[in-house]
């Protein structure tokens, strides 16, 4: 009976093999080295690696929540930046256009007056509307000369931004063609009517002429338009 | 008994199936539980036996312990992965396979920027018969390339099928063959010594 020479060689292997393998005797605390590391092993699976979550005393569960929570966060940030952006856009416009000589918050008034002159201009035809104008005059001295004319063109931009609401499409243009037409004829329609409102500002006859005019033919032009509909 | 796990009863194998399958619905707690239990179990019924596995593929108990022990943690982190609790054995036998080449790349490494050490010196027991041939054998097995090394060992230590060797190689098994005949034919000089 003879044996195949291959299986002898294994016999051989495996012999040798298995005696090689007896001489390895592992410790016996293997299964704590295993469960120490399980539990060490926690914050390395589900993230930020060795040095991270479990090295700054976060779990899992706290890196599960932060992510999404951070993602979120960020969404809405983003959102919020991109709602805002047109009106970011036509402040810095806005603060452009003022040409800045007087401080940001005054011109951020300007512009909020004149938006808010926008709408009452509809109800002042019906009622006296001089005295809309003269809330406007009373916050122009302060730029004495050059503020008349930059207020007086400030109007148009924040009546063309509300031009996109229904019904402000009659006062930009109202707005827009007394107020070039208002420093040729402030003096001979004005100065009756400015001579109220100029005591407080007095010194400066340019002013009261400028300011007057842009209501009166303001409120005709607004009366006009208010009318042709 | 479908199920063979080691030190459980069958009603609790079904459970841990289920919670296996469902695992959309099942707790955390009851998984990591499960994953534990499994842990425990295949460490008393296999750990020694990997050990040596490794032992023999990476040359050093110790490394083969904490190869041994890698798997076992990568196993109870993957166990919700690991939809069939029978498939466990073969996936840290895998594991282990898998890590031990990792080790021996980074030996290869290490031992190419290293300098060159004295040989070992002959045990007083290099005199015996069965001590030369264990050595001899070994030392011509350590110089076969990996693969042939992985297949005779899964062979001839281990005791799997081609396609158990397969499985844990990662390979087909007529590459399987391949490995085991060419490790087999560079083997031949020193195991005729013996025969």
């Amino acid at each position: 009976m003879t044996t195949d020479p291959h299986d002898e060689h294994g016999e051989i292997l495996r012999r040798a093999l298995h005696a090689e393998a007896d001489s390895v005797n592992p410790a016996g605390d293997g299964l704590e080295r295993i469960r120490a590391r399980i539990a060490d092993g926690r914050g390395r699976r589900f993230g930020l690696g060795r040095f991270g979550a479990a090295r700054f005393g976060l779990d899992r569960f706290a890196v599960n929540w932060a992510r999404p929570v951070l993602a979120v966060a960020a969404a809405v940030v983003i959102a919020a930046l991109g709602v805002t952006a047109p009106q970011t856009i036509d402040l810095i416009q806005q603060t452009v256009g003022n040409n800045g000589p007087s401080g940001g918050g005054q011109n951020n008034t300007d512009g909020d007056r004149t938006d808010a002159q926008g709408n009452p201009e509809f109800p002042d035809p019906a009622s006296p509307g001089s005295s809309a104008s003269g809330s406007s005059s009373a916050s122009s001295p302060g730029s004495p000369s050059s503020t008349p004319g930059l207020s007086s063109c400030r109007i148009p931009p924040p009546a063309g931004a509300v031009s996109a609401s229904p019904g402000a499409t009659d006062s930009p243009a109202p707005a827009t063609t007394p107020c070039p037409s208002e420093t040729p004829t402030t003096a001979p329609t004005s100065p009756p009517v400015t001579t109220p409102t100029s005591p407080p500002t007095s010194d400066k006859p340019t002013d009261t002429p400028t300011q007057a005019p842009s209501s009166e033919p303001a409120n005709t032009t607004e009366q006009g338009a208010a009318t042709t509909p | 008994m479908p199920f063979r796990k080691p030190g459980e009863e069958g009603a609790r194998r079904t459970d841990v199936t289920e919670t296996l399958v469902a695992r959309g619905t099942a707790g955390a707690v009851a998984v990591a539980w499960d994953a534990d239990q499994a842990v425990t179990a295949l460490y008393s019924a296999n750990y020694r036996s990997l050990v040596r596995l490794a032992a023999m593929l990476v040359r050093d108990a110790g490394t083969a312990e904490e190869v041994v022990q890698d798997a076992f943690v990568a196993m109870h982190g993957g166990w919700r992965r690991l939809r069939d609790p029978d498939k466990a054995l073969s996936y840290l036998r895998q594991s282990v396979v898998n890590r031990s080449r990792s080790v021996l790349r980074h030996r290869a490494v290490v031992e190419k920027y290293a300098p060159k050490g004295l040989p070992d010196a002959p045990s007083a027991e290099a005199g015996a018969i069965g001590e030369l041939e264990r050595s001899a054998v070994i030392d011509a097995l350590s110089r076969l390339p990996a693969r042939q090394r992985e297949a005779l060992v899964l062979r001839y230590y281990a005791d799997l099928s081609e396609a158990e060797i397969a499985g844990a190689m990662g390979i087909s098994r007529g590459a399987v063959k391949s490995h085991t005949a060419r490790g087999m034919t560079a083997l031949r000089n020193v195991l005729e010594q013996f025969s």
